[in-house]
């Protein structure tokens, strides 16, 4: 077992895509951040009208990322979850800043994270990582040498979570360093709720990269992997869970929420400072999802022939 | 009795209701260069797979090294493949796609990924990337991977297609070279038959996933070899006059004719002789085969092949 996580940690080091996918993390990361920083003058006087006439929040990015990616200057007077803001579709991207407040390394870690902008370059990596002993044909080298071919999936979950750790702590390396070149100074926040946010999300993430590769194991095939991953990402999966709580309200389940019971709805939700309870509650889902989707995808793949 | 090292009983791979390989029983003895003959779609591949441990069987049974059902799991590692194309990270060197699968293996030393390297002449490739490789490069990089790990059994599917002449000569020398220096018993498939015989010791024919003989090298070659054929009502008849003449080696090969494979530029005297003893030669000439000619005749007729 140990050989073939050195395996795929050697193999993951090795892929072209991991670099590729850290430096464009990089340049949206700095880029955003930079746009935030240069709009700042104007940031607390936006918010103090916004908030006095009381209209919808107003994007600096509209236009900029096609309407996809929407960096939103609204400062809400108290942290927002999209659990209080309704369900979203598509990426919206709120520093949760209060009025007249310095932004800080927080603010911007939670909004990213939140929004599942980081969400989306892990699950791009992790479809092609998945699959790439798969499309390339290299499995066929050494699949049939392996004593339990399951154990070839639970590797790459393993690998999976040192890159989910990895990225997560590039991700707020990325952001402090922006954050000086941007704002002129650095401010992190509340560095005891900051940790524990920080902690919970990497989990959360983690659970979300594992069905990522479930799907890519599952379906083998990328496209259509990655785009049900990155549909997950945008909300796309709120569309269904609602259909999924109307159906079982008309079965007598009222105010059943599914999305509560979801990583990427977890990930959506969790709040700024994290109870014990939010964190046993994201324990549990991420826990649930693990097991069945790196359980399913080691059933198919060592069943199924290569 | 020759020690086996792979015993098929059966083995059936059914796709829906289409036969891959039916009811094969194959036997490869240890050390031996065994040559799987067959069209495109015979089902080699399917069969190969199988042993190889990338496919499961829908039937049948596989004992390999004495092992057989669960206990197979066992000895597994000690099996080297190249099924089909060779499988390679384009992205990385010939050196990196092997120090991959060395590290499955918990293979530390570079002496080794080099030796491979050596072994299937790419040592001076450097850091070149393989999607800029030349299919021969590829295909020797496949063969490199499969030699990860020492394998009693090496595994090779069509290695030499696509291969230019001298990429050809250089794989044979090669499976030759683990043959005999590193005494690896090498199941090589193939439908380049004269390709085949120029190195395998052991055939097995398979032909619309039936495996439809298993002869050694000398038995095909005794097979495909010149020899006078007569065709006659009763070969019976001639088998006294045959001995009277001094012949030992002949044999009758079915209900009309005798083949005589001794003293072949005599064969015009044989008629005479023949028909001096008053029997009625309906046909006599000298015939050789090609080992394709035989394997086209077995497999039905050159319509099928």
């Amino acid at each position: 077992m140990l050989n073939m996580i050195q395996m795929d940690v050697f193999r993951m080091f090795k892929t072209k895509s991991l670099y590729v996918i850290y430096i464009v993390m990089f340049v949206i990361i700095v880029l955003t951040t930079m746009l935030m920083g240069a709009f700042e003058p104007d940031y607390n006087n936006t918010q103090a009208s916004m908030t006095t006439e009381g209209n919808e929040s107003q994007s600096f990015m509209d236009g900029l990322a096609d309407g996809m990616v929407e960096i939103d200057a609204d400062v809400p007077e108290s942290v927002e979850t999209e659990a209080e803001q309704g369900t979203n579709i598509g990426i919206s991207v709120k520093p949760p800043t209060e009025e007249g407040a310095k932004v800080t390394v927080y603010d911007f870690v939670f909004a990213n994270l939140q929004a599942k902008v980081i969400a989306i370059f892990m699950a791009i990596f992790t479809v092609l990582f998945a699959t790439a002993d798969m499309s390339s044909g290299y499995i066929k080298n050494f699949a049939g040498q392996v004593k339990n071919r399951w154990k070839l999936v639970l590797s790459k979950a393993i690998v999976l979570l040192f890159f989910t750790v990895l990225t997560i702590l590039l991700y707020v390396l990325m952001q402090v360093v922006s954050m000086p070149i941007s704002f002129g100074y650095l401010e992190i926040g509340n560095l005891s709720n900051f940790l524990s946010y920080l902690g919970i999300q990497t989990l959360l993430h983690y659970g979300f990269v594992c069905v990522c590769m479930g799907f890519a194991i599952v379906f083998r095939n990328n496209l259509c992997s990655m785009t049900l991953s990155i549909c997950i990402c945008f909300g796309m999966a709120n569309i269904l869970y609602a259909f999924m709580d109307k159906a079982l309200a008309k079965i007598g389940i009222k105010d059943f929420e599914t999305i509560k019971y979801t990583i990427s709805g977890r990930i959506a939700r969790l709040p700024m400072n994290p109870t014990e309870s939010d964190t046993a509650k994201c324990a549990i889902v991420v826990a649930m999802f693990v097991l069945v989707f790196v359980g399913i995808s080691s059933y198919v793949f060592h069943k199924r022939d290569v | 009795m020759t020690e086996l090292l792979l015993r098929t009983k059966g083995l059936t791979k059914t796709f829906k209701k289409y036969h891959a390989v039916n009811h094969v029983d194959l036997h490869i003895r240890k050390g031996a260069i065994y040559g799987f003959i067959g069209r495109n779609g015979a089902g080699k591949t399917t069969f190969l797979k199988m042993i190889a441990g990338l496919s499961t069987q829908t039937s049948g049974e596989i004992e390999l090294f004495g092992y057989k059902g669960k206990d197979l799991s066992k000895v597994r590692g000690r099996i080297g493949s190249l099924i089909e194309t060779p499988g390679l990270y384009g992205n990385m060197s010939a050196y990196d796609n092997l120090k991959v699968k060395c590290k499955l293996f918990g293979i530390r030393e570079e002496r080794y990924i080099k030796e491979i390297l050596e072994t299937v002449g790419l040592a001076d490739v450097g850091k070149k990337k393989t999607k800029h490789f030349s299919l021969g490069m590829k295909q020797r990089l496949g063969i490199g991977l499969a030699l990860v790990g020492d394998p009693d059994l090496l595994i090779l599917d069509e290695p030499i297609n696509g291969l230019d002449p001298q990429g050809i000569v250089e794989v044979r020398e090669t499976i030759q070279k683990l043959n005999k220096e590193h005494n690896m018993t090498i199941l090589i498939s193939s439908h380049i038959l004269e390709e085949l015989s120029k190195i395998a010791t052991d055939y097995g024919m398979i032909h619309q996933g039936i495996l439809l003989e298993e002869v050694t090298k000398e038995e095909l070659m005794e097979r495909c070899r010149e020899r006078i054929l007569i065709r006659v009502d009763e070969p019976k008849m001639i088998l006294p006059v045959l001995d009277d003449l001094g012949y030992k080696n002949y044999q009758v090969l079915d209900d009309s004719h005798v083949a005589v494979y001794e003293r072949i530029e005599e064969s015009g005297e044989l008629n005479g002789s023949l028909v001096k003893a008053g029997i009625l030669v309906k046909e006599i000439h000298v015939a050789s085969e090609e080992l394709e000619n035989y394997f086209i005749h077995l497999t039905g007729g050159a319509n099928h092949a």
